[in-house]
This record gives C-alpha cells, structure tokens and sequence, in this order.
C-alpha cells in the first residue's frame, strides 16, 4: 500500500480520497477495482491523481463509499481528516509533559 | 495492458516504461533492417520478412492489444488517443508515397541516370508503402508501448 494521503494532483490536477477510503474499509485495489468494474493498474492511477475519473466513474465511487463526490475529489487539496474532526489542536506538536 | 508472460519458463516483465521502450526499439529496429534487405534483395528476403513481421505485430499485440478488445474507460481513452496520435502522422507518409508513384516517370534526373539509380528510384515508393503499412499496423499500439507509465506488477 502506498501514496495514502495525496500530497499533489499528479498529471489529472484533482486530488481525491480514494486511497484513504479504500484503506479505511480495508479493501484492496483489486477488490475495489471490480467492484468499478475497472482495471486495478486504473484504481492506482485515480489514486495518485494520474487519471480523471469520467463523470459515471466518479459517481459510481461516490456510491460505493456512501458518499457524494465532492467528499472524494477536490480541486483543492483535502484538509487531513484528523484537523477536519478536532480542528486545529490536532496539528499541533505533541508537547512533552515530563517538566 | 498485459504486463507479465512467462517465455521458455521464464518470467519476463514489461511492467516498467523503461523495458517496454527497449522492446519497441528493438521491434523496430528489426523491421528497419528487414525493410532495408528488402529493398536491396527482393526476391530472397521477402519470406523472411513476412515471418519477421509477423512475429513482431504478434508481440505487440500481445502486449499492447489489438485495439478491439474492451478495456476499462481509461485503457479506452489510452488507446484512442494513440490511433489519433498515430494516423495523423501516417496520413503524411500516405500522401509521400502517391507523390513518389507520380513523379517518378517525370523527373529528368530519374529518366537520364544509371539503371541502378532507376531501379531505386522504381523501388523507393514500394518501400514507402511497406513502411506505411508497418506503421499503420504498428504504431498505435507501439505508442500505448512507448507512453505508458511505468505500472504496478500483475
């Protein structure tokens, strides 16, 4: 498993969630690629960013993950979901308590 | 895209951009080679040649496809990109060859030279349409070849 968390858009300039979702439901690219009915070698690339899913696609993943597209690609880059659910304090350095 | 054959027992991987670019290199170079004998030696090389070139379109349709078979959405927009990106091209190579038909008879420097300068300048547009034809065949799926990232092991 690898490239979790997209740090660029890669050649399609849309940065997506896939690789975290499918990581999150403990599923593989194989299994998700036939759930898509779709290549795997075509999962690797809509998840480092190398390829822009066609409207159907991009639907059909938004299905499969219970979620609406906008919550799986962005034109802008995904906040990590740690700062999404407790905001800020979560990025900030651990601070050790040994004083 | 097939990636991984097994040949004589051996498994030999065409999953990196860098390998598939050798095989097109050689591919072509082996065609280049049996179209210049060609040219030269008609009669003894045209059955070798038609082997050769026939093993060859089978190794790049092994890997690359025919260009009929169904893919995925994104194997399709690959593959259509590159029979548009190779019959552009081809076209020119198509009107080169017609152009060589028709001037051939008329250009002064053909008409006065050595037998040996006529017969190649008689045998100059054949081996342009051979090459044409090679191409047509060849290149959309040596272009899939050439372009594609390197991939994930099958």
């Amino acid at each position: 498993m690898n490239n979790v968390s997209q740090k660029s858009p890669g050649e399609s300039g849309i940065y997506n969630r896939i690789a975290v979702l499918r990581v999150e439901r403990g599923i593989t690219r194989q299994q998700l690629a036939d759930a898509m009915d779709v290549n795997y070698q075509t999962i690797g690339f809509l998840e480092r960013g190398d390829y822009s899913p066609s409207l159907k696609l991009a639907m059909s993943l938004g299905e499969y993950f219970g979620l609406p597209v906008e919550a799986i690609f962005s034109k802008q880059p995904f906040q990590p979901l740690s700062r999404q659910v407790y905001g800020n304090a979560a990025m900030r350095p651990a601070v050790k308590e040994s004083q | 895209m097939k990636t991984n054959f097994v040949l004589l027992g051996a498994r030999v991987s065409f999953a990196s951009r860098q390998s598939r670019r050798w095989l097109v290199a050689l591919v072509y170079a082996g065609f280049a080679a049996t179209e210049i004998a060609w040219f030269f030696q008609t009669r003894t090389v045209t059955p070798i040649a038609i082997v050769i070139g026939f093993l060859s379109l089978l190794v790049l349709a092994a890997l690359a496809g025919t260009g009929y078979e169904p893919g995925d959405e994104r194997e399709e927009h690959r593959r259509d990109h590159a029979f548009y990106t190779a019959y552009r091209p081809l076209a020119w190579v198509l009107v080169t060859a017609l152009f060589a038909f028709g001037v051939r008879g008329l250009v002064p420097v053909v008409t006065f030279a050595s037998p040996d300068l006529r017969a190649f300048f008689d045998q100059l547009p054949y081996a342009v349409l051979v090459a044409g034809g090679i191409l047509y065949v060849t290149l959309p799926q040596v272009i899939l070849l050439w372009t594609e990232p390197d991939l994930e092991d099958e």
